[in-house]
C-alpha cells in the first residue's frame, strides 16, 4: 500500500509516521504544498497512493485545500467514485470544532488527534484497504 | 378831567412799570431814560445806564461769534427805520449773562414828525428759543424715525406725517398728502379695523396693537400700531396721533422660531430667577405629557425628581453665577408620577439692562442613552466578574493541570534514566520536550490570570541587579550564539547594585523579551541596553531597551500584540510557536512596576522593545556598587578549577574523566562536609555537587558555602548534579543557593554546555562606565550548521549524503535530499528533483532500504 502523509508538527508526524508505516510505505511531507507535489508526482509516475492522511492545519496550504486538490484533479482525470484515493483527516482541534459534514464521501474519513490505533485499523479495513 | 402834567405822569408811569424793557435814546444815541423792566434786564441802574451810549448799556452780542453786534443807528435816527434784532443775538447784561431777546429800535417822532431820538423796546425770550430748537429736534426725530408718523384731524384728513410714512408704504409723500382716512380705506391700504381705530380715538379711546397693511404694490404688511387722541389746553380732542411700525421681519422671525421651537424634540423652558417658568416649548406636551398651560407659571421645581434637585439647584447656581452652557444629568416629572431622563444645558437670560433675568433650560431625553448606559454598565460588571471568574477558575485549573503533568514529565525523566533503546529514547526525549512547553504554557496562563484575578503580588527583595543581567544573559548566549546571533549588552554601572524589587518578576520580562528576540531574529545581532532614569532619594528608574534585526512587526500588528493570546498573526505560532502571552504577562508586570512597555518595530527591520521599572535601593549601600568593578571576572582560557563533589567513586572517575577531555582541572570530594572544607581552603570556578550524600548533604553544602561567601563577597557557581529533576526540587536548589543543576545520568555534552553556560567572561570598561557582557566564543557544533551552509555543488550534496546514509543520519539525509531537489529543480533536471524528492519523503520515515536504493538510482543518474 502507497500511503502519503501531510503533517508539519514533528511529534504528530512521527506519531502518525509509527502508526501508518504498519500498513504500508509512507511518504511523509510537511506541508500542504509538499503534498499535493507528491500525490502528482504519483499520478505522473502512474503509482499513485492508496490512502492520505492529512492535517487540517498546516502552513502554506492546509490539509482541506490539498483534499480539495487531490479531488479536483481525479475529476479532471476521470476517476471513477470508488477509485479515488482515500482520505484520512486529523486534526488537534476539539471535535466540536470540526464539521464532520466536510467529509460525507465515502473515501474521507475524519480522526481527531492524536489517533486511535484501533479506530485506524477500522478505517482502514472500511476502505477496503486491507 | 385829566390835566397834561396827569396825563405826563400816568404815561410816565406806564412806561416806566410795563413789563417790557424800554429804552429812550437822544439824537446822540445817549440814554435819557431806561424802565424798570430794562433795568433788571440790563443789571444797569438807571443812575448809572442816563447819559451812556446805548451800545453800552444795551449791549448785543452774536451768540455764535460771540462778538459784539451793534445796529446801525444812523438807519433809524437819521433815516426813520425800524430795527430789530437778527436771530442768534443776544444781550450781554451787566454782570456778564446772555439772554435771548426781541427787540425792536424805531425813532421817536415829535409832534412836528421830527426824528427826537430812539425808542428801544426788547423783551425776554430765552424760554420761547428753547422751546422751537426742543420742537425742532423733536420733528427732526420724528422725521428720521423709521415709525411711521400720521396726525389726522377729526375728519381723517392728514394733518402731519412724516416723511417715512409714506415710503413705507412705497407711496410718494406727494400721492397721499390730500388722501383721508377714508380714501385709504376704499384703497385697500387700511382695513376697517384702522377706521374703528380711528373713530374710537376721537372718542378719547387710545389703542394699541398690530395689524395687517396693504404696500402700494399689493404687498402686505403686519404693522404695530399705537393710536391716541391729541387734545388742546381745553382738554378737548383736536386730532388723533397714529405711530406705525413695520414688524414684518420680526414677525417672520418670531414665527420661524416658534416654528423651531415648536417642532423641537428638545424641551425650552424659560426660568425667571425666582423658579417661576415663564415660558414652555410646546415640544413638552409631548415629552412631558403636561399642557403648557398647566405649568406655566409653576415653580421649576415642581417637577423635578426629588433625588435630582440638589444637581439642579447645582446647575442653576452655577449658570447664574456665569457659566452658560452648563449640563447636568435631571429627572423630569412625565405626565402625573412616572420620570423620565433627560440632559438640561442651562444658559443665563438678561433683561434690556444687561441683568440677569432668568436662565434658559434646554433639557434634552436621554432615556435611551441612560437605559444604554445602565445595561452597558451592568454588562461590563458582568463581564468583569465573569473574567474575574474565569481567571480564578484558570488560576486553580492550571494548578490542577500542572500536577500530573510534573508527575509526567517526571515519570518521562526517570525512565530516561532506564535502559533504554535508542527508538524508546528518541521517543521518550519528545515526549518530555512536549510536556516541558505545555508546562510553560501553562505557566503563561497562570500567570496571567494571576495578574487578571489580582493575585500576582511583587516581592520587595533585595538582590543584586548586575548578577540578575548576567545570569539572564547567559540564559540565552547559547541560544543565540547556536543561531549565529551577536548577543551583546551594555549596562550603565550608574545603578546601584543591590536593588530592592522582584528579581524573578523582572528576570521574566528580560528573558521573555530577549528570548522574543533570538527567537524572531535570523541573522544579525541582539542588543540590550540598560540606563538609568531619574534617580531620587531611594528610588530609581531603570530604563531597558531590546534590540534586534530580526522579523520584526508592521504597525498594525503591534496593536494586537499586546493582547492576550495573540502573535502577531497565526501563522506566526506555527512557525515559531509559544502562545503569545509572554508579551501581555511581561507588559503587566513592567507595569505592576511602575513603568511602561512599549515596542517599535518596523517589517523585516527588527523590533525594539524598551521599558523601564522603577526599584527602590538604600542609599546608604550605595558605594558598593563602585565595587561592581573588582567583581565576577572570570576567564575561559585560563586554567579553570572545578569542584566535583560525589559520594560514588565510579561516578567521581567518569567526572573528572569528562572534565578532562575538556582540559578542565579538578578535584574530588566525597561528600557535602568534606567539600566545604576544600571550598574553605582552594580557590574554584564552580563546584559540581551531589545532593544526595552521607555526612553531609549537597544542600546543606551549598547553604554553608554560601553563608561563607557572605563575608567574602564572592560567589562560586554551584551546580547540582542529581538523578532527582521534579521542577519543586530544582526550585529547592535554587533556594538552598544553587546555580543551576544538570541530570544523571551525565551526558558530556550537557556537561560542558552547563560549565560553559557558568563560566564566562565579565569584562569591564571603566573608561566609559560601561559594563559589557561578552560571552567568550565556545565550538558548539549544531544538526543544522549543515543546512547554514549553502551547499552547490552535486558532487559535494552526493558525497554528504553517501556519508550521512552511512552513518543512518535521517535529518543530514532530509537536509540533502532537500538542496539536491531544489536544486535540480532549479536547473529543471526533473528525473533527478522526482528522485531527490523521494528521498526526502522516505527520509522522513527512516526506511534505511528504500533511501539507499533510491541513492543507488540517483548514482546513476550520471550527473
Amino acid at each position: 500500500m502507497k500511503i502519503l502523509i501531510a503533517e508539519d508538527d514533528f511529534t504528530s508526524r512521527k506519531y502518525v509516521i509509527k502508526l501508518l508505516s504498519e500498513y504500508g510505505e509512507c511518504d511523509v511531507t510537511v506541508n500542504g504544498l509538499e503534498a499535493i507535489e507528491a500525490f502528482v508526482m504519483a499520478v505522473e509516475e502512474e503509482a499513485p497512493y492508496d490512502l492520505v492522511c492529512l492535517d487540517v492545519m498546516m502552513p502554506k496550504v492546509d490539509g482541506l485545500r490539498v483534499l480539495k486538490y487531490i479531488r479536483e484533479k481525479e475529476e479532471e482525470m476521470g476517476l471513477d467514485k470508488e477509485k479515488r484515493v482515500k482520505v484520512i483527516i486529523t486534526t488537534a482541534l476539539a471535535e466540536e470544532d470540526i464539521n464532520y459534514k466536510t467529509f460525507t464521501e465515502e473515501s474521507e474519513v475524519f480522526l481527531s488527534k492524536p489517533m486511535e490505533k484501533s479506530k485506524l485499523h477500522e478505517v482502514i479495513k472500511k476502505f477496503g484497504l486491507i | 378831567m385829566v390835566t397834561n402834567k396827569k396825563i405826563d405822569n400816568f404815561f410816565y408811569n406806564a412806561v416806566k412799570s410795563t413789563g417790557d424793557g424800554i429804552i429812550f435814546i437822544d439824537l446822540k444815541g445817549k440814554i435819557i431814560f431806561i424802565n424798570n423792566a430794562a433795568e433788571k434786564l440790563t443789571g444797569w441802574d438807571e443812575e448809572e445806564a442816563i447819559g451812556k451810549d446805548l451800545f453800552e448799556v444795551f449791549k448785543t452780542i452774536n451768540l455764535i461769534t460771540q462778538k459784539d453786534y451793534s445796529i446801525s443807528l444812523e438807519s433809524i435816527l437819521d433815516e426813520g427805520n425800524i430795527e430789530g434784532l437778527r436771530k442768534g443775538v443776544a444781550l450781554q447784561t451787566y454782570d456778564g449773562r446772555e439772554i435771548i431777546i426781541s427787540a425792536s429800535i424805531s425813532p421817536m417822532l415829535g409832534d412836528d414828525d421830527i426824528i427826537q431820538g430812539g425808542v428801544i423796546v426788547f423783551r425776554e425770550i430765552t424760554r420761547i428759543v428753547k422751546y422751537e430748537e426742543q420742537l425742532k429736534r423733536l420733528s427732526t426725530i420724528i422725521e428720521q424715525s423709521t415709525a411711521l408718523t400720521i396726525l389726522w384731524d377729526l375728519n381723517g384728513n392728514i394733518i402731519y406725517s412724516n416723511i417715512k410714512s409714506a415710503r413705507i408704504m412705497e407711496y410718494e409723500p406727494a400721492e397721499i398728502e390730500n388722501c383721508t382716512i377714508y380714501d385709504l380705506e376704499k384703497n385697500g391700504v387700511v382695513n376697517k379695523q384702522i377706521i374703528d381705530v380711528f373713530n374710537n380715538t376721537k372718542e378719547g379711546l387710545e389703542w394699541r396693537g398690530e395689524t395687517l397693511l396693504k404696500k402700494k404694490n399689493g404687498d402686505i404688511i403686519t404693522a404695530y400700531i399705537r393710536a391716541f387722541p391729541i387734545r388742546n389746553e381745553n382738554q378737548k380732542i383736536i386730532s388723533s396721533a397714529f405711530i406705525v411700525e413695520d414688524i414684518t421681519k420680526a414677525k417672520k422671525m418670531e414665527r420661524d422660531l416658534k416654528r423651531m421651537t415648536d417642532n423641537m424634540q428638545d424641551l425650552i423652558c424659560i426660568v425667571d430667577i425666582n423658579g417661576s417658568i415663564q415660558y414652555l416649548s410646546p415640544s413638552n406636551n409631548r415629552v412631558l405629557e403636561i399642557s403648557t398651560e398647566k405649568r406655566i407659571s409653576n415653580k421649576v421645581y415642581e417637577f423635578i425628581h426629588p433625588d435630582d434637585l440638589r444637581p439642579f439647584q447645582c446647575l442653576c447656581e452655577e449658570c447664574l453665577n456665569g457659566a452658560d452652557g452648563v449640563k447636568r444629568e435631571v429627572r423630569l416629572l412625565k405626565g402625573n408620577s412616572s420620570y423620565i431622563w433627560t440632559e438640561i444645558l442651562a444658559n443665563r437670560l438678561f433683561d434690556d439692562y444687561g441683568k440677569i433675568s432668568g436662565v434658559i433650560l434646554v433639557a434634552r431625553e436621554i432615556e435611551k442613552r441612560k437605559k444604554a448606559e445602565a445595561e452597558l454598565k451592568s454588562a461590563k460588571e458582568a463581564a468583569e466578574s465573569a473574567n474575574k471568574a474565569k481567571s480564578e477558575f484558570l488560576a486553580n485549573m492550571s494548578h490542577e493541570i500542572r500536577t500530573p503533568l510534573n508527575g509526567v514529565i517526571g515519570m518521562t525523566k526517570l525512565t530516561l534514566l532506564t535502559d533504554l533503546s535508542n527508538e524508546q529514547r528518541e521517543n521518550l526525549e519528545i515526549a518530555k520536550t512536549c510536556a516541558d512547553s505545555l508546562l510553560g504554557v501553562i505557566n503563561s496562563i497562570l500567570d496571567l490570570s494571576k495578574i487578571e484575578a489580582g493575585k500576582m503580588n511583587l516581592e520587595k527583595i533585595e538582590f543584586d541587579f548586575y548578577e540578575l543581567i548576567n545570569k539572564t544573559l547567559k540564559i540565552h548566549y547559547f541560544s543565540s550564539k547556536n543561531k549565529g546571533l551577536k548577543l551583546q549588552s551594555s549596562i550603565s554601572n550608574n545603578i546601584p547594585r543591590l536593588l530592592i524589587g522582584d528579581s524573578n518578576r523582572l528576570q521574566q520580562v528580560l528573558n521573555n523579551l530577549i528570548g522574543n528576540a533570538v527567537k524572531f531574529t535570523e541573522t544579525g545581532e541582539i542588543n540590550i541596553y540598560v540606563t538609568e532614569g531619574l534617580i531620587e532619594q531611594n528610588r530609581i528608574r531603570i530604563e531597558f531597551s531590546i534590540i534586534d534585526t530580526g522579523i520584526g512587526i508592521s504597525e498594525d500588528e503591534i496593536k494586537n500584540l499586546f493582547k492576550s493570546f495573540s502573535q502577531a498573526d497565526s501563522s506566526t505560532t506555527r512557525k515559531y510557536g509559544g502562545t503569545g502571552l509572554g508579551l501581555v504577562i511581561s507588559k503587566q508586570i513592567v507595569e505592576m512596576m511602575g513603568g511602561d512597555l512599549e515596542l517599535k518595530s518596523e517589517k523585516g527591520k527588527g523590533s525594539k522593545f524598551n521599558f523601564s521599572i522603577v526599584l527602590d535601593y538604600q542609599n546608604e549601600k550605595k558605594e558598593e556598587y563602585q565595587s561592581i568593578n573588582k567583581v565576577n571576572t572570570f576567564d575561559v582560557n585560563a586554567n579553570t578549577k572545578i569542584l566535583v563533589v560525589e559520594d560514588d567513586i565510579t561516578n567521581q572517575k567518569i567526572i573528572t574523566n569528562i572534565l578532562k577531555q575538556k582540559g578542565y582541572e579538578s578535584e574530588t570530594a566525597e561528600n557535602g562536609l568534606a567539600a566545604l572544607k576544600m571550598f574553605e581552603k582552594g580557590k574554584y570556578d564552580l563546584i559540581l555537587m551531589d545532593i544526595h550524600m552521607p555526612v553531609m548533604d549537597g544542600i546543606e553544602a551549598t547553604q554553608k558555602i554560601r553563608e561563607k561567601e557572605k563575608h567574602t563577597e564572592t560567589h562560586v557557581p554551584i551546580i547540582a548534579v542529581t538523578a532527582c529533576v521534579f521542577e519543586e526540587q530544582k526550585e529547592k536548589f535554587l533556594m538552598a543557593g544553587m546555580d543551576g543543576y544538570i541530570a544523571k545520568p551525565l551526558e558530556f555534552r550537557k556537561v560542558y554546555d552547563i560549565i560553559e553556560q557558568f563560566i564566562f567572561k565579565i569584562k569591564i570598561e571603566d573608561k566609559n562606565d560601561i559594563v559589557s557582557s561578552n560571552m567568550s566564543a565556545i565550538n558548539y557544533r549544531t544538526k543544522d550548521e549543515i543546512q547554514n551552509n549553502l551547499i552547490t555543488d552535486y558532487k559535494i550534496i552526493l558525497d554528504k549524503l553517501e556519508i550521512a546514509i552511512k552513518n543512518n543520519n535521517m535529518s543530514s539525509i532530509e537536509t540533502l535530499a532537500q538542496n539536491l531537489k531544489d536544486k535540480a529543480a532549479e536547473e529543471e533536471k526533473n528525473n533527478l528533483k522526482n528522485i531527490a524528492f523521494k528521498l526526502l519523503l522516505t527520509a522522513r520515515n527512516g526506511n534505511i532500504e528504500v533511501i539507499k536504493d533510491l541513492f543507488k538510482t540517483i548514482e546513476q543518474q550520471n550527473i
